[in-house]
């Protein structure tokens, strides 16, 4: 029983500076869970609030079948890894390993075993015996990690462990990571993240968090779900504009009418494209917002229905693909094209805006539903 | 050109003149004191003040050594000894609170200790004199650590308020995920963590308590409760116009740090300079 | 999985944990806040308590005389000339320390090798007591075997040998000479550190604008050690207010109450005269001029940090 359930839950500072809101989530035995968002969101109070480490809130949390609200962090069976590892300064490896467990009273024994262990799953047995501040930060890491695992936690907690790491160290430990769940199949993990990339390699569940107003409005969860049902399905605008990159773009347009294959809308700069959505609720004319990733914008030889035709301002290339920046009609827009798409600045060109990956979404920023499924 | 006066003149001229100038305004009364103690009273009177002595006779040094110096030396040390731990260990734990929990009144406390940094000591002295002898301690040298300990906590737990604030946080919270409560916080992280303002804290409280005048002075009366500055009073009294054996008694009394300071000068300086730098 | 359960089965252990939390801050300031109480709070109270008194000290004859202390205060010349010497040494002690303090550290910044081993000789004299220093100046001093005197005979100004502490024209002078002699290094490592945390890149780029090393020291150096100066100067006054070993030692605030402060004037009135009700008058006017002057300083220190 390591799922952890969420209801209810808000937290303020202060008292009219709320920074969760209306948080109800369910983490399953067992799953990878990445609580992504942007700065100010709020991800890592929620993670510290699992962890014990922030008290004043309202609602309740569990982890399993039991209300840990008035748990000691130390008594919840949760372990968590630090952004800045918090390695103690004054111990060894070792003893920063063993140090919970000392605590907790563990026998000697015992507490050998399982740092030994943890060290050989971590490969940092021969760092054992030296200081923090005599190993690297992938080593830290691994010890930050390792310390987390001898205490053989129902729920590991991460909160943004890779980013003080270079970006190729990040990538590997984010491997480690992914191995480190697979090792422990059983414990629930939370991880805090402001990096999609991370979210979306790691993640059996993404909770994507609003920040600021949107919170206010909507409550803090924008959307929860498997990484491609947020990539492919985003609920509103804020979710449709935090994952990808390039962003997606997004197309200021009126609806026309619902159609058979979808609701039909006019761009500002003249084009009708289709967009398989329910838009049975819109009054025609309504202002709409029409979504589309860069990456789903295939060049085409000439202009048809369902394309957009735009001036080329700059393209940049990075060999496996390239950023074609277009100029031209209300917005401008990005297409990631393959190869170096054949394309240079002052070129006009057509790119085609498949009807399965167009988005739209009404006057609040929230997706029609969609007719396909993806 | 400035640049080029500056240059010319300044670096190479200016600057080691003005330092061997400096050098030798600080040095010459340590001259004279050192000079003189290798002098015979009747030499002091006889000779030239700046004349060297005639020999290298350690006779003043020898009969300071020879009457109760050692007792001074001892209560000091003694003294010292005793306040310098308890500063530490009180003014560490205060200052754990300050730095790290949240409670009413923590900032308005906080102002009021460090404010005590400004009270004339003097204004405390009657009073703390006649609750000495009320309290039968009087004239022993256990009456002067809690006038120590008291007067030095403002500037102590100043330090190490700010030296714990600097703490990472999460130190704090993968401790409270291991299972310390607020004292195993304190004992097993914060204070082996803050050693470098422990150590700072130690050594400036050891120098200025070393040299603490007024309270040792009003507090004790006896040779055998009397603490080192006493000794250069008691024996003032004593040789009176001994001009060379009462600046062996200055030179021995002041030896110890002149030592200490051999080994540690950054340290010392660092530790002297505590407070000043941070406020 | 054992060891953490079992301690979460041995139930409202978090409970009991999260009121020891709340008693926490109380436990780690008892010691530091009762001794502060007995040692600092309760004396300067009694202090007020005792200035309202006529006592010698010793036994039940203490006779309580009201404000009668505190009206004898304000028209003591004595008291208030030991006030005025205070605030001469205050002055004094900022107006010849800072500049000479100032040049040093310059002067060690510019010495390269050299700086360490000078900069740990000049620190010397912080190192020694003032019941030392008081000991070895008086001696400096004197009239007839002092090695000042002698020095000024041998470089031919031996008319301007003076009885320095003997003379009511100099005891005071003599003694803040002491003073600054002991403390300068004090002001100069202080301004050495406010030297070394001058940003080097400022410094270069001044220099690629063409700034001369003169113009940056002027320019730029020189107001970024402001904060510092002001440090300095609050730290310097309030220790001259407070001032008492050093004069005790060499003057015992003579001749004639030359330099007499207002600590010595406390010290002699109970101590010598057994005056202890008037010696806490005394006593406490000190601590509420004490406490007026820096806290203007701190305030007025602050609005320059604000407007600058």
């Amino acid at each position: 029983m390591t799922s952890i359930t969420l209801s209810g839950v808000n937290k303020s500072f202060g008292a009219n500076f709320p920074v969760i809101r209306d948080v109800d989530l369910v983490i399953d035995d067992g799953e990878f869970c990445v609580f992504l968002g942007p700065s100010g969101c709020g991800k890592s109070t929620l993670l510290r609030m699992v962890a014990g480490l922030e008290t004043a809130y309202t609602g309740e949390i569990r982890i399993g079948e039991r209300a840990v609200d008035k748990v000691e962090p130390a008594d919840r069976q949760v372990a968590m890894v630090f952004q800045n590892y918090a390695l103690y300064p004054h111990m060894s490896v070792y003893d920063n390993m063993a140090f919970g467990l000392r605590q907790a009273k563990t026998p000697k024994d015992e507490i050998e075993r399982r740092v030994k262990e943890a060290a050989r799953i971590l490969q940092i047995e021969p760092l054992l015996d030296r200081m923090p501040k005599a190993l690297s930060g992938g080593q830290r890491q691994r010890v930050a990690i390792g310390r987390a695992i001898v205490r053989q936690p129902k729920v590991f907690l991460f909160d943004e462990p890779l980013s003080n790491l270079d970006a190729a160290l990040r990538v590997h430990m984010r491997s480690e990571i992914a191995t480190l769940h697979r090792n422990f199949p059983a414990a629930s993990m939370i991880y805090v993240t402001h990096d999609q990339t991370e979210a979306m390699a790691l993640a059996d569940k993404i909770v994507l968090l609003h920040a600021g107003k949107d919170m206010l409005k909507h409550g803090s969860i924008a959307q929860v779900g498997r990484p491609l049902d947020l990539y492919h399905q985003p609920r509103n605008l804020f979710v449709a504009g935090f994952l990808g990159s390039p962003t997606m773009n997004f197309l200021e347009a009126t609806f026309v009418g619902q159609e058979e294959t979808g609701a039909r809308v006019a761009l500002k700069s003249g084009e009708d494209l289709t967009v398989p959505v329910d838009g049975s609720t819109l009054a025609s004319g309504a202002s709409v917002t029409l979504g589309v990733r860069p990456e789903h914008l295939a060049p085409v030889a000439a202009a048809a229905t369902q394309t957009l035709t735009r001036q080329v301002r700059a393209v940049e290339h990075f060999g496996e693909y390239s950023f074609v920046y277009l100029d031209g009609g209300a917005a401008p827009l990005i297409a990631k094209v393959p190869g170096d798409g054949g394309l240079k600045a002052g070129d006009s060109a057509s790119f085609a805006a498949p009807a399965s990956c167009c988005h739209l979404f009404d006057g609040d920023g929230i997706a029609l539903p969609r007719r396909d499924s993806l | 050109m400035a640049s080029s006066t500056t240059a010319r003149i300044v670096r190479p001229v200016a600057v080691p003149v003005l330092g061997l100038i400096w050098l030798a305004v600080t040095t010459m009364p340590f001259l004279f004191m050192v000079m003189t103690t290798f002098k015979t009273q009747q030499e002091s009177y006889s000779s030239s003040v700046w004349a060297l002595p005639e020999a290298l006779d350690f006779v003043n040094y020898r009969a300071v050594l020879a009457g109760p110096f050692l007792t001074y030396l001892k209560n000091s040390v003694m003294v010292v000894g005793i306040s310098v731990t308890l500063i530490v260990l009180i003014s560490a734990m205060a200052a754990f609170a300050f730095a790290r929990m949240r409670f009413r009144l923590n900032d308005a406390l906080f102002g009021l200790i460090v404010a005590g940094m400004i009270v004339p000591i003097h204004i405390t002295l009657v009073p703390i004199y006649l609750m000495t002898r009320d309290m039968g301690l009087y004239d022993s040298p256990f009456a002067l650590v809690g006038p120590y300990v008291a007067t030095s906590l403002p500037i102590s737990i100043f330090i190490l308020t700010e030296f714990m604030r600097q703490i990472p946080k999460e130190l704090e919270e993968a401790a409270r995920l291991d299972g310390c409560g607020p004292f195993a916080i304190f004992f097993k992280v914060f204070f082996p963590l803050s050693g470098p303002g422990l150590s700072t804290v130690a050594i400036y409280n050891a120098i200025m308590l070393w040299n603490e005048f007024i309270f040792a002075y009003v507090l004790t009366s006896s040779t055998s409760t009397r603490t080192l500055p006493l000794a250069i009073w008691d024996y003032q009294g004593q040789y009176s116009s001994n001009i060379p054996a009462i600046l062996a008694v200055v030179t021995l009394t002041s030896l110890p740090l002149i030592v200490a300071y051999a080994f540690g000068q950054e340290k010392i300086v660092k530790g002297m300079m505590a407070g000043s730098l941070k406020g | 999985m054992t060891d953490i359960s079992t301690r979460s089965a041995a139930g409202g252990a978090g409970g009991a944990a999260l009121s020891l939390r709340k008693l926490a801050p109380a436990v780690f300031l008892a010691p530091a806040v009762l001794l502060l109480a007995v040692y600092l709070l309760y004396p300067l109270v009694d202090s007020f308590r005792l200035s309202l008194l006529d006592w010698n000290g010793l036994g039940e004859n203490a006779r309580y005389v009201g404000l009668d202390n505190w009206k004898k205060l304000a028209t003591d010349t004595l008291f208030w000339k030991a006030a005025w010497n205070n605030i001469l040494l205050a002055v004094f002690s900022v107006v010849i320390q800072m500049p000479i303090a100032v040049v040093l550290a310059v002067v060690l910044d510019n010495a390269g090798k050299g700086s360490r081993i000078l900069k740990i000789l000049y620190f010397l004299p912080l190192l020694m007591s003032s019941v030392a220093l008081g000991v070895l100046f008086k001696y400096f001093y004197d009239v007839n075997f002092g090695p000042l005197n002698a020095l000024l005979d041998y470089v031919g100004l031996g008319a301007f040998a003076q009885d320095w502490l003997g003379d009511t024209r100099f005891a005071l002078g003599a003694v803040i000479a002491v003073v600054c002699w002991q403390y300068i290094p004090f002001y100069m490592v202080l301004f050495m550190a406010g030297l070394a945390s001058f940003p080097a890149e400022i410094s270069e780029a001044a220099k690629l604008d063409g700034a001369s090393e003169t113009t940056i020291f002027w320019k730029m150096k020189l107001p970024h050690l402001k904060g510092t100066f002001r440090t300095a100067v609050v730290l310097s006054v309030i220790g001259a207010l407070r001032y008492f070993d050093l004069i005790y030692v060499m003057t015992g605030g003579g001749p004639e109450g030359a330099s007499e402060l207002m600590a010595t004037y406390m010290y002699r009135n109970v101590f010598s005269s057994f005056q202890l009700g008037y010696g806490s008058t005394v006593a406490s006017a000190m601590f509420i001029i004490v406490i007026l002057i820096a806290s203007v300083l701190l305030r007025f220190s602050k609005r320059f940090e604000t407007e600058v």
